[in-house]
């Protein structure tokens, strides 16, 4: 009893962790938007064209892009080769999908780790028409790479428990 | 059957090779097209790279950017999963500071004044400030003079290029140098310029000659002035991660065989600069030479803010010191 309670915070939390990506994936997109009419408007209109709109636009799209793939992750809405799993036997599909929970949780720590060096790396590098360190290009990576770890980890869980 | 036990052969050959494990295929990546000088030099080096050591290093290309842009190649390179990239001094000015000393707008005088640089002591100083970055220098190759040229009118002052919109590179110095020199610096791609020009995004970019005639820029903006601003040229890296992996020995050959290719390369990109303004010229283009005079005090004070890093100015005196 205690531990399905238990289970069932872990689970609050990790809803919330994943409604706010969502919704930082939502603003980061609004930003692009933003950052792209107000290029257009500035360069056309204006006549006075800002150097940061093209590198922040990029910027908020490796954020939307990341954090919408582990949003995905949890909510298994992703794109997946099915025909395997739909055709092997009950116990063969289980493990077929635990190994994909695995897979995606190395896929994550990956991104994780390798976004962590790149961003370290080039912290002290500014980037060209933003006042940004280049290694914030890689920050991106590295929460998405967070995220979907975190969220194959739960998928596992359950599954292990048998919830899924 | 035959094929088999030959594949069968070649196999246990490969797999008992005492120097297997130095067998390697280098990568290169460059945005330019693949007969553009800098691609064809590093192929040079590839070429003479597998003689001299019986196909032992071997190199392959990816020219036009198949690999990304510039900046991407450089994060590829720093972390190992490429050997070797050509960038511009331009996109290297944030990261290694001391390129900057070659891009500043009326530096470097002429094309021998470049080469009388480059080959000297602050070449090599500035190749050697690349220390800590993840990145090796080889090699520095000539990128021509850039000019400003554009769509509206004959420019030979900086009052002239008041209302202007010039594209520049996405570069702090050269959006600044722009701006100096009395036009709207606007920031994009060397690949999207044509496009720009023809939608009047832009009314005008600076570049060199080749880039001016081969990207097809010249038709739409007929008007070219020969302000010849930047020399800022093109830097040959290695990534560090990879360089540490060769052998001592593989590492000086590559790096005399960079050193190498720098002359034909000069040769080539000479060849390729005339018949580049040839077909320029050829093709009904307006080439005049402006009041330089005012463009360098245009731009004086951009350069004495720049020379408040003691490294840039140290430099500027030295490369000033230089005859030619």
């Amino acid at each position: 009893m205690a531990e399905s309670v238990h289970a069932g915070a872990s689970r609050t939390l990790l809803d919330r962790i994943e409604q706010a990506a969502l919704l930082l994936a939502a603003l980061s997109l609004g930003g692009v938007v933003a950052c792209q009419a107000w290029q257009v408007f500035s360069r056309y209109v204006l006549n006075a064209a800002p150097s940061w709109t093209d590198p922040a636009a990029l910027l908020l799209i490796a954020n939307a892009a990341m954090l919408g793939a582990a949003v995905v992750t949890r909510r298994e809405a992703h794109f997946a080769f099915a025909g395997l799993v739909s055709a092997a036997p009950p116990p063969l599909a289980r493990a077929l999908r635990c190994f994909s929970d695995a897979t995606l949780i190395a896929l994550g720590l990956a991104l994780l780790w390798i976004g962590g060096t790149l961003a370290a790396g080039d912290l002290h590098v500014a980037m060209a028409g933003v006042p940004l360190p280049v290694g914030m290009r890689y920050l991106p990576m590295c929460m998405g790479g967070a995220l979907i770890a975190l969220f194959a980890g739960e998928r596992l869980a359950l599954r292990l428990r048998g919830d899924a | 059957m035959i094929a088999r036990r030959a594949v069968l052969a070649g196999a246990l050959a490969g797999a008992c090779a005492p120097r297997a494990e130095t067998t390697r295929t280098l990568t290169a990546a460059d945005v330019h097209r693949p007969d553009y000088p800098t691609v064809v030099a590093v192929r040079w080096i590839g070429e003479a790279l597998e003689r001299e050591t019986q196909g032992r290093l071997r190199l392959r290309h990816y020219p036009s950017g198949q690999l990304g842009a510039e900046d991407d190649t450089i994060g590829m390179a720093r972390f190992g999963a490429l050997d070797f990239t050509r960038i511009n001094a331009a996109a290297l000015n944030n990261r290694v500071p001391q390129t900057r000393a070659l891009c500043l707008p009326f530096v470097i005088r002429s094309v021998a004044h470049l080469h009388a640089v480059v080959d000297s002591e602050i070449g090599a100083a500035i190749r050697g400030a690349f220390a800590g970055t993840g990145l090796v220098a080889l090699a520095i190759y000539d990128a021509g003079a850039r000019c400003i040229y554009n769509v509206r009118r004959d420019v030979r002052t900086p009052a002239d290029l008041r209302g202007l919109k010039v594209r520049a590179p996405q570069s702090d110095v050269f959006l600044r140098m722009v701006a100096a020199m009395g036009a709207n610096p606007t920031p994009l791609p060397v690949n999207g310029v044509f496009q720009a020009l023809s939608t009047h995004l832009i009314d005008g970019a600076e570049n060199n000659w080749p880039t001016y005639d081969s990207a097809r820029h010249l038709e739409m903006a007929r008007y070219w002035s020969n302000t010849e601003h930047s020399y800022a040229p093109e830097f040959l890296v290695m990534s560090k991660a990879r360089y540490d992996a060769l052998a001592p020995n593989d590492r000086d050959l590559v790096r005399a065989l960079a050193l190498q290719s720098v002359a034909p390369m000069r040769a080539h990109w000479a060849q390729l600069n005339a018949a580049s303004r040839t077909r320029a010229l050829s093709a009904g283009i307006v080439e005049s030479d402006p009041d330089r005079e005012a463009f360098r005090t245009a731009v004086a004070g951009f350069v004495a803010e720049e020379s408040r890093n003691a490294d840039i100015a140290a430099l500027l005196a030295r490369i000033q010191a230089i005859a030619a």
